[in-house]
């Protein structure tokens, strides 16, 4: 049961959140108060922390910063910091 | 305003936990004292029951005199008291008692620990799930390991005071308690569930 939990925690999948803040010009405070997620929220996403994201998260990151999910996350570059 | 999640027994587990220490200061007081006896310490005579089925002399007559007809009398069981018991037959005495009162205290001490552990850090943790596992290991392993102890110190006291050798067979006698058993395993499955559920909270505070 463990080995299946600690299997299910591993994941290849990463968050573009800081080029894409950086494409539009945005900070991370200013898509906090625009998008209406917490600070702490959007850093624990930001520095590849976050275990899930909610789809209404996503949804709001999207609108404010009119890109698509994919724009935002991708799989197999873990690790890698764009 | 949300309940305890731990209560009642939390508090249950108190009120036993003050009850028996305050039992045993009292009867410790009582032993040393030498008005009392405490699981067999300081006791003048030590006593111990046959199980069924020991051999006895006698017809039902004897047994009970004055059988209305059609009635019957068998023996249940034999108490054998030794008046001025040995060390050896005071040890096999304390033997048959103190085992059960051990995992009964070690218990209720494990969960006062485990309770004092889930007021700090929560009861939704990989800690308190292993605390409870280990309190469910106790009471199962425990109530057996006990029984086991008491019914092979029954047979030595036993067999100190009779003089034919006894039957070698007294793992029959042990009667460990059904109810530990089935908590015990209670326990322990419920601190597995216990242990998903603190992934499963894990997991709630990293989303975002």
């Amino acid at each position: 049961m463990d080995g299946v939990t600690d299997a299910h925690e591993i994941h290849d999948i990463s968050v573009h959140l800081d080029r894409v803040l950086a494409e539009r010009g945005m900070t991370l405070t200013e898509l906090s108060s625009r998008a209406g997620i917490s600070l702490v929220n959007l850093s624990v996403l930001k520095n590849g922390r976050a275990r899930a994201v909610r789809f209404s998260t996503l949804s709001r990151l999207c609108a404010v910063l009119d890109c698509q999910p994919g724009d935002l996350l991708s799989h197999g570059q873990a690790g890698v910091q764009e | 305003m949300t309940k305890n999640p731990l209560d009642p027994i939390q508090t249950s587990v108190k009120l036993v936990f003050a009850f028996v220490l305050a039992m045993t200061a009292i009867s410790l007081v009582t032993a040393v004292g030498g008005s009392g006896a405490m699981f067999g310490f300081g006791s003048a005579s030590v006593c111990v029951e046959a199980s069924s089925g020991f051999p006895v002399r006698g017809s039902e007559e004897t047994l009970v005199p004055d059988l209305a007809p059609g009635a019957g009398a068998s023996v249940a069981g034999v108490r054998f008291c030794a008046h001025e018991p040995s060390g050896a037959q005071q040890a096999w005495h304390v033997a048959t008692k103190l085992p059960s009162f051990l995992v009964f205290a070690v218990t209720l001490s494990l969960a006062m620990l485990m309770f004092r552990a889930a007021r700090r850090h929560g009861v939704f943790v990989d800690r308190f799930a292993a605390r409870l596992r280990i309190v469910g290991w106790v009471v199962l392993a425990g109530s057996v390991t006990a029984a086991l102890v008491e019914a092979w110190a029954r047979q030595r006291l036993l067999q100190s005071m009779v003089d034919h050798p006894l039957s070698q067979f007294w793992l029959w006698d042990v009667e460990p308690s059904i109810l530990a058993i089935f908590l015990g395993t209670l326990l322990i499955s419920f601190a597995r569930v216990l242990r998903i559920s603190a992934r499963m909270r894990e997991d709630l505070t990293w989303t975002v």
